[in-house]
Order: C-alpha cells, then sequence, then structure tokens
C-alpha cells in the first residue's frame, strides 16, 4: 500500500527523543508545551515515526469558531502563556472578518474570539488557504507543517517543500514546540513517484488555459487520488496557477498530496518513469471530466464566484485588466476572494477601486462557498475554479458550472451562461 | 465462537459498546452532528445512524483536517463514540482524543485493525470489547465488566 505512513512492525519504543523534546515534556518550557509535546509524542507513536524533527513554519485549519470545547482547548493553552516557537499562519475563516463584509455579524463575531486565541499565541492574523503567497515561502527541502489541502500539495509539488496534510491539533502542537514526527512526505521514501500520467496528447495550445490544469487535477484526483503521480509530456513550462489549480483540484477530488511533473517540478529530475503503472491523459478524458460543469448556454446563472484558492495577484491583475478592457456591468453578483496580503497589494496598484467601480465584490478572510460567508446564491453558480466547483456543489446545494474569465465575465453581463472563450473542451 | 480480531492499540485504553460497522469512510467535519452524534452525511450509506456509546469501526477517516475539531466536539459533548476503530493508520481520531485529553476529558480507545480484511470478519457482530490488541465479540451486558 502506497503512501502508509504506518510500517509492518510497528513499536512504540521505536520514537527517540531529542534533550530538546524531553526537556519539554519535563516542563521546562511551561505546562502548556509539555502537554504539546506529550500530544506530538502520542501522534508520533501512532504513526511509528522514529523521531521528531524541526519544522520552520506552521499554517494551522481551526482559525473558525467550531464549538465550545476548541474554544475551551485554545483558552487554556493562552492562559498557560503558550506561544508559538516558528512563524505560523492561520487558514481561511467562516466569515470575512473586517467591518465591512456580507458576513452576519454573528459569524464574525464567534470567528474573531477563535482568531484572537490564536493571535494571543502570536499567530499572524493573515486568514488565508494560501499561504505560499505571504513573504517568506518555503524553497526547495523546506519542512512545513501545514493543513491546507491545496497549500500542501502546492508546497510538495511547486516548491519542492515538505509537508503532510497536517491535521487540526496536530498544527497547533507543531507550532508550540517547532517539531512534527517524521512520517509520510517528510521521508524520502515516501515522496517517489507511483504511477506515470503522460500528457503528451494533449494539444500544445492547451497549457495555455488555466482550465486545463484545473481539468487535469480532477482527472488526477478520480483516478490517482491515494497515489504520487508523475506527470510528463508537457513541451513548455506552465504558469505557477495553472499548476496551483491543477494541484488544488487534484486534493478536492481525490487526497493528492505531491505530484511531479517530468521539465516542471523541482524534484521530478530525480526519478525514473520507465517502470511505473502508466496512463495516456486523452481529449476525450478531459472532455469527459468536465461534462458534468459544462451546463448549457444560455441558461440563467446567479452568480461568479472566482478565487478558490485565494486568488494570486497575476490573477487579480489579470481580472482588472479584463473589466477595464472589456467595460462589463455585471448583472449578477460577482465574488473574488483573496488574501488581504495581495488584496492590498492590488490596492497600491490602484486596482481594488476599478474593481469595486465595475461591481466585482472583492472579499478577504474566507471562502465564497463557506455557508454564510456571501449572500446564499439561489441558483447556478459559475466559476473558474475546479475546487470550488466540486466542493460548492455540496456546502450550497447548487449547480456549479466551470469556466474560463473571459466566460465568467461574459456571463456576469447577460445572466446567462455564455461562452465567450476559447476552451477547446467546454 | 466469539470473533477475536487482533488491533494495533493507537491509544492504549479499553472500552465496550455496540458495535457500528460502517461500510465507507466518514468525514467528522460536516458529516457527523456533533450534539447529536448522528451520521449526517446524506450520500452515506449509513447515514442516520447515531455512533453514541458505540464501538465505531470504519475504513478510514476522511475529508478535512479541521475533523478532529468536530470530532472533539461530538467527544466533550458525550455524544461520541465509546471507541473508534479503523482499517488504515490516520492521525484524525488520535488527535481528537488527544486534545480531549489535554482539556481533562476522559480518553477512547482509539485502534487500527493489523489487518484491513478483518473488516469483513465483522459484519453482523452486535456488540465488542476493544483494548489490550484485541478487537473481541462481547454478550450485550457485559460492557459493565471492561
Amino acid at each position: 500500500m502506497k503512501n502508509n505512513p504506518m510500517p509492518a512492525e510497528y513499536n512504540a519504543e521505536q520514537l527517540s527523543l531529542s534533550a530538546f523534546d524531553r526537556a519539554c515534556l519535563n516542563g521546562a518550557e511551561g505546562s502548556a508545551i509539555a502537554k504539546a509535546m506529550r500530544f506530538l509524542v502520542g501522534i508520533g507513536q501512532a504513526l511509528g515515526a522514529h523521531r521528531l524533527i524541526d519544522v520552520e513554519h506552521c499554517h494551522l485549519v481551526g482559525s473558525y469558531y467550531s464549538g465550545v470545547a476548541d474554544v475551551k482547548f485554545l483558552q487554556q493553552l493562552v492562559k498557560a502563556n503558550a506561544r508559538v516557537r516558528v512563524p505560523t499562519t492561520l487558514n481561511a475563516s467562516s466569515a470575512c472578518l473586517e467591518r465591512k463584509s456580507p458576513s452576519p455579524e454573528a459569524d464574525r463575531a464567534a470567528a474573531r474570539g477563535v482568531v484572537e486565541l490564536y493571535t494571543a499565541m502570536g499567530c499572524e492574523p493573515q486568514l488565508t488557504c494560501a499561504p505560499y503567497h505571504l513573504p517568506h515561502r518555503p524553497s526547495l527541502g523546506s519542512v512545513v507543517a501545514w493543513a491546507e489541502s491545496n497549500a500542501v500539495v502546492f508546497a510538495n509539488s511547486v516548491l519542492g517543500a515538505r509537508s503532510n496534510k497536517t491535521v487540526q491539533y496536530l498544527d497547533l502542537c507543531a507550532a508550540l514546540t517547532g517539531r512534527i514526527p517524521e512520517s509520510g512526505l517528510y521521508l524520502d521514501s515516501q515522496r517517489e513517484p507511483t504511477c506515470h500520467v503522460d500528457c503528451s496528447l494533449l494539444p500544445s495550445g492547451s497549457w495555455d488555459f488555466p482550465l486545463t490544469g484545473e481539468l487535469i487535477g480532477l482527472w488526477l484526483g478520480y483516478h490517482c487520488g491515494t497515489e504520487v503521480p508523475i506527470l510528463s509530456g508537457c513541451d513548455r513550462t506552465p504558469g505557477e496557477d495553472l499548476l496551483r489549480g491543477l494541484g488544488a483540484a487534484a486534493a478536492s477530488s481525490g487526497a493528492v498530496s505531491l505530484f511531479h511533473f517530468e521539465g516542471v517540478t523541482p524534484e521530478a529530475h530525480q526519478y525514473r518513469i520507465q517502470n511505473l503503472p502508466g496512463t495516456q491523459l486523452t481529449i476525450g478524458a478531459l472532455t469527459e471530466t468536465a461534462a458534468p460543469y459544462r451546463g448549457i448556454p444560455g441558461q440563467a446563472v446567479s452568480a461568479i464566484c472566482l478565487g478558490t484558492p485565494h486568488y494570486s495577484l497575476t490573477q487579480l491583475r489579470n481580472l482588472a485588466e479584463h473589466m477595464i478592457g472589456t467595460n462589463i456591468r455585471p448583472r449578477i453578483p460577482i465574488y473574488v476572494t483573496t488574501s488581504r496580503y495581495n488584496r492590498d497589494a492590488l490596492r497600491n496598484e490602484l486596482l481594488d477601486g476599478e474593481l469595486a467601480a465595475r461591481g466585482v465584490q472583492l472579499l478577504v478572510d474566507t471562502c465564497s462557498y463557506y455557508g454564510r460567508a456571501v449572500p446564499l446564491p439561489d441558483g447556478p453558480v459559475l466559476t473558474d475554479s475546479a475546487k470550488w466547483a466540486y466542493y460548492g456543489a455540496g456546502n450550497l446545494g447548487v449547480t456549479t458550472l466551470l469556466g474560463e474569465l473571459e466566460d465568467c465575465l461574459a456571463t456576469a453581463a447577460s445572466g446567462r451562461l455564455t461562452r465567450a472563450g476559447s476552451f477547446p473542451w467546454l | 465462537m466469539a470473533v477475536t480480531v487482533p488491533v494495533r492499540m493507537l491509544v492504549d485504553r479499553a472500552a465496550s459498546g455496540e458495535l457500528l460497522l460502517l461500510s465507507e469512510g466518514l468525514s467528522f467535519w460536516g458529516g457527523l452532528d456533533p450534539a447529536s452524534g448522528e451520521i449526517i452525511d446524506r450520500q452515506h450509506p449509513q447515514h442516520g445512524a447515531k455512533v453514541t456509546g458505540k464501538v465505531l469501526v470504519l475504513p478510514s477517516p476522511r475529508g478535512s483536517t479541521a475533523a478532529p475539531g468536530a470530532l472533539l466536539e461530538c467527544l466533550c459533548e458525550h455524544s461520541g463514540p465509546a471507541a473508534i476503530v479503523l482499517a488504515t493508520c490516520d492521525p484524525t481520531a488520535i488527535a481528537a482524543v488527544l486534545a480531549a485529553q489535554m482539556i481533562e476529558h476522559p480518553a477512547i480507545p482509539v485502534a487500527q485493525l493489523l489487518d484491513p480484511a478483518d473488516l469483513q470478519v465483522l459484519t453482523g457482530i452486535a456488540y465488542a470489547n476493544v483494548g489490550q490488541g484485541l478487537l473481541t465479540e462481547i454478550q450485550p451486558g457485559w460492557s459493565s465488566l471492561s
């Protein structure tokens, strides 16, 4: 079985601890850190890890209100003066915490209460699912403990950093101690590709479309959901945003946490693909993957949702250029989610006002598919994100449609599904 | 004869209860109502079943890394399972149980089937005890002895 962190023979005694780990356990760093270290040892033993290793950055999932027990857990740590030992950021929350936001005040207050407990422990209050857009992004070989699935697959695949999909509370205990059990994708052996996906049959021009990445990602998740796939057959270097969308989609429809791409991603050159079980990705397979999200041109659409994962500055600029160039007046809401960091960068370029003036609602801290973060759309939603299309349907109970940015803007102008772009598979 | 299968204790405790065998993985976040302990994922074959007080056996947890938070609420609302037995090693349930312990809530056993194929062996078992490396079929009413 691939990617199973548990070795065949398990022995709790095999977890060896450093002097620092033992000092933490014995209370040298305070009672909160002792508890956090006991937690790490418990998880490390269960996972069959041989040791704990240093992490240089943590990204935590719990930055929203989930109930009284969670609040009690966090309050107890704050009361014991727990502080994170490494730079730590927070994932997108259930509400936008800014005063001028469409989130209900009760949701904002509940989320703010939890976020304040995390910031009291020294976490940075950037609420984003795209921590790799913040300064000091991890580099090749960096060990991080990130919880958000799109961030994990991006860090592993595109940056060559190392992270497992770190579960809640394990992420916080890693931040408090700067340590994590060495298991899963921290180990060289678990990063080796287990299957090969040959993309050479796809027309060369298809890599110009971000949607190609979204569809390949969806396909990968469905067909290689628990594997480490290695892709090949791309004659150019796809942009970072395409690779990001590919990973986010693969981590949604499947559990892909790492993919390699020959000639594209930083670790791919280490591996041979000759003897791996392989598949040739065809245009037909991608057309089939796109089918549930195609819709019927002319059908009514109730909203456009962009920015899942949080839009990059490049994507925001591109959107602004399109809006300015076409002078579209939307008849239905356009929601765009991003980080405060990217929003502020856009503001410095005086482009956020251009978007607002054209009726685009730029939202930070949250995602538009979280129940009440935006007013619930009552009909089909068109998005450029396969992740949104995949989760939005279940979360909000609406039909989700996929399109290029050009499709989204033309549809916004008419309120009816319009295929204005030249993407070949929709 | 009572069925006994070997397990690896991931959180080493013992408990007994009615056995609830899930035929598919479960997302604790969004798939389980923490207040009632009911499986609310409409796509799940055991939709509507209650996990409260049961020995919950499942192939694996599924979905978001935020699942431990949802399971923590369930455990602290006293609507959680008596024990969790997985066919794969996964940190989700362990994290929830260890977090509960950090706020002085008693830990429940978490175990992994040594042989995932034993999932089939457990079909039809009504009550079970989990502890000391074994999942053992018991008669109802024995739970007080554990």
